[in-house]
């Protein structure tokens, strides 16, 4: 009995652990062939606006009548894509940020944390409606996400690195006469993988949010793109008519945004001899 | 829906937007005419055949909101609460009649000179203001300078009459000079001539007026009005009218099928229709409130060739559109720009969709090929951008790539309006001469599409000039005629003004423009 309980409690968590990860991994494989699964061209008017669910459409028409479910499964690439490249960004900028000034300290430290203060005090949102007035919708959620993200994980890398950077395996390579660079590379960053890992997951968040946010503005994709937050903008007049139309790209948004947060968790917490 | 706040548009634009614009719209739309709406006040006719039952307080929400709230009848009028309490407590000098003829008010009756650039106006003679004193010629002409004088608030709404040469040569007479010959000044003066005691310069507060109530408590959030029974007209029905400002039109909707309120004055296609289900609700109609016309510049490629325009007129599917922009609440239109005048030529063949024809015309233009276009559109007025989306699968199918920009709605009106190629345009119920005189003239401050023709100018100059109605209106149609064949607008249709009320409530107006603010003779059953 005390076995079963405890072997339940063990799968549990270990589901916890594994789910987020898989439900990203699907999404990340799933909503780039969703074009092809949708019933309906996702871009052309087939019934009445906001029909309600039922037989050739599941979950209804939008705005135009067009099929909801198709525009549904259409949708989500082009955000997942911008939002993967701002966080991949972020991420090399941070990391790079943080190996310079964790390994130098000092002056350069100081530096590097005096900018990140800095950016880090304006809202992500906030810039990233600034950045969209000057450049190209795409162009400002990558330069937000990274102004936005990079500093904060330049902070967390610098404070590891400048830790490692005491440890006696790295003070061997050293004396052994390695360079920097390769110290770095070879001694420190494969030590901060899980670290870097889910930073990354956390800043993928930020850069879908600031995607999302940016899309519903109007400021990111032009209809008649099936894109998931833009659909929110489009269906918000006729929720009371057909309430698919908002909830079904709203799902999807906000199961990315859980999967990648909660994996991000993951990493984190995961017992080294569990990975 | 229609949340007009004067604030969102810039004064630059002082002379189009006395038509062209949200609170332009809003303002004018007062001076344009309408054939009278075939859907009767309230929806059923049944709901006339009963006689009028007296008292009762009547609960109205109508679009406002606190930050531009103002007790100044001459300014923006950005509040469509505060012009519903001016109409109900002002006179003013005449008002849209239902079928778009301009009826008596506080004037009687007109006289033009000759030239038709004098216009002489008869006052009647027992209108009081409710403090008493009489209302005179001083008055009117007090006002009307006033309003003259705020024309960078109000957008020139009397721009066309030279305030300073006009008089009042006697206690009920004025007489008004206009700058050019201009047939229909009548109904310039329609609905937004409100009349204030002369002198009157505090307008922090509500001005004594002489309409049919009169102000008991007003407040940023909406007023309380009591019948005046000092009036000169027909004694109103209800006792009380409460005026509720509500910004969000949906918020409007709900406040009548929760029962907070008996009128929602604007709410949109989708709330009506979500409320169409319920009992307690019935839809007034008010035709040709809403236009989205798309917009070609006949001196920008590839609009420059009357083939193309041609094409991009024969590719609209305009019953597709009025049902999906509108959910049908409106009228196919047939490329004429105010197609609610009554000056509109009523025997014009309706143009419809023919994809091969459009096609053929395109090769003709040399776009045999394809073509490519950017079409700008804006989320100012709900369902702009869902138009020109549908329309672009429209052109997708005569070979045309028009590629959607939504702009945003703060810089719309600087920076696309009579600015670019191709665009969505807005119209909220302008008249005819008024769109003439901002937009269609070779020397028009905004001519959006670039239609500069000699004999349009002059056949608008003659038609101005000319005291017969009949003989006006054959002008007016005449040009009208050039803009259908040759000109730069796609008009597909024109949306319905919708208001939702409770069953109980009779006899709301329905026609044009701010007629609907005139419900002075409306009444609840019991």
């Amino acid at each position: 009995m005390s076995r079963s309980v405890a072997f339940l409690s063990l799968s549990a968590a270990r589901a916890r652990r594994t789910a987020p990860v898989a439900a990203a991994v699907v999404l990340l494989v799933c909503v780039p062939l969703g074009r092809y699964a949708a019933p309906h061209p996702p871009e052309r008017t087939v019934a009445a606006p906001w029909t309600p669910p039922g037989g050739r459409h599941p979950l209804g028409t939008d705005v135009l009548g067009r099929d909801v479910l198709s525009r549904v499964l259409a949708g989500g690439t082009q955000l997942l894509t911008l939002s993967l490249l701002a966080a991949a960004v972020a991420v090399v900028c941070g990391t790079a940020l943080g190996l310079a000034a964790g390994w130098s300290g000092g002056r350069v430290a100081r530096g590097v944390r005096a900018l990140g203060d800095l950016l880090l005090a304006v809202p992500a949102l906030v810039l990233a409606l600034v950045l969209a007035t000057a450049l190209p919708g795409a162009t400002a959620v990558v330069v937000a996400a990274v102004l936005a993200g990079a500093p904060l994980t330049a902070r967390v890398v610098g404070t590891q690195c400048a830790y490692l950077r005491d440890s006696g395996h790295v003070h061997a390579a050293v004396e052994r006469g390695e360079s920097t660079p390769a110290v770095l590379v070879h001694e420190v960053l494969p030590n901060l993988r899980r670290l870097v890992a889910a930073d990354a997951g956390l800043r993928l968040v930020t850069a879908l949010q600031i995607a999302a946010a940016l899309a519903v503005l109007g400021l990111g994709p032009q209809p008649p793109e099936p894109d998931w937050a833009l659909m929110l903008s489009e269906n918000l007049p006729g929720a009371a008519l057909n309430p698919w139309a908002l909830l079904a790209p709203a799902v999807p948004l906000a199961g990315c945004a859980w999967a990648f947060a909660a994996t991000a968790g993951t990493v984190a917490h995961t017992p080294r001899e569990a990975v | 829906m229609h949340q007009h706040s004067s604030s969102r548009v810039p004064l630059s634009r002082r002379s189009a937007l006395a038509v062209l614009t949200a609170a332009g719209a809003l303002l004018l739309s007062a001076c344009s005419g309408t054939p009278a709406a075939d859907t009767p006040a309230a929806g059923t006719p049944a709901s006339r055949t009963g006689a009028p039952v007296d008292g009762g307080t009547l609960r109205y929400a109508v679009a406002g909101s606190p930050a531009t709230a103002s007790d100044d009848p001459h300014g923006g009028l950005g509040n469509e609460s505060d012009v519903l309490r001016f109409a109900l407590t002002y006179d003013v000098l005449t008002v849209p009649g239902e079928d778009g003829r301009t009826r008596p008010r506080l004037a009687t009756s007109w006289k033009p000179n000759a030239a038709m650039d004098r216009w002489t106006l008869t006052l009647r003679e027992d209108a009081r203001f409710t403090d008493g004193t009489p209302v005179r010629a001083a008055d009117v002409l007090y006002s009307l300078r006033r309003i003259g004088g705020k024309a960078a608030e109000n957008y020139g709404r009397l721009a066309d009459f030279d305030l300073k040469k006009s008089t009042a040569p006697d206690e009920h007479t004025v007489v008004l000079a206009t700058r050019a010959p201009m047939a229909d000044a009548p109904r310039a003066l329609e609905s937004v001539t409100f009349v204030v005691p002369e002198g009157t310069e505090d307008f922090s507060r509500p001005v004594t007026g002489s309409g049919p109530y009169r102000v008991k408590q007003t407040g940023a959030q909406g007023a309380v009005l009591t019948r005046n029974d000092t009036w000169w007209g027909e004694r109103p029905h209800l006792d009380r009218i409460e005026i509720q400002a509500v910004a969000d039109p949906q918020a409007r909707a709900s406040a009548v099928t929760a029962g907070q309120a008996d009128v929602a004055g604007s709410v949109s296609p989708a709330a009506v229709k979500s409320a169409g289900t319920s009992e307690k609700t019935r839809v007034v109609r008010r035709g040709g409130v809403t236009e989205y016309p798309f917009v070609m510049r006949l001196d920008t490629k590839p609009f420059d060739d009357p083939r193309v325009r041609e094409a991009f007129r024969l590719a609209a599917d305009r019953k597709a559109l009025v049902d999906t922009v509108f959910l049908g609440y409106g009228k196919v239109a047939n490329d004429l720009p105010t197609p609610y005048d009554p000056s509109a030529p009523k025997d014009l063949p309706q143009r419809t969709r023919d994809v091969a024809k459009a096609r053929k015309l395109l090769a003709q233009a040399g776009h045999a090929d394809g073509l490519s276009v950017t079409l700008h559109t804006t989320t100012s007025y709900p369902g702009m951008d869902t138009a020109a989306t549908l329309y672009a699968q429209q052109l997708a199918d005569i070979g045309v790539d028009a590629e959607v920009k939504v702009e945003p709605a703060d810089t719309y009106w600087t920076a696309v309006y009579a600015k670019k190629a191709f665009y969505t345009g807005y119209y909220g119920g302008i008249s005819f001469p008024d769109l003439v005189r901002v937009g269609l003239l070779s020397a028009s401050p905004t001519n959006e599409t670039a239609w500069r023709s000699r004999t349009f100018d002059d056949g608008f100059a003659r038609a101005m000039a000319t005291a017969n109605e009949a003989r006006r209106g054959e002008l007016l149609s005449g040009i009208q005629r050039e803009l259908w064949k040759d000109g730069g607008y796609v008009v597909w249709g024109t949306g319905d003004g919708l208001d939702l009320a409770a069953p109980t409530v009779r006899g709301l107006p329905d026609g044009p423009g701010f007629q609907r603010m005139f419900i002075d003779q409306a009444w609840m059953a019991r």
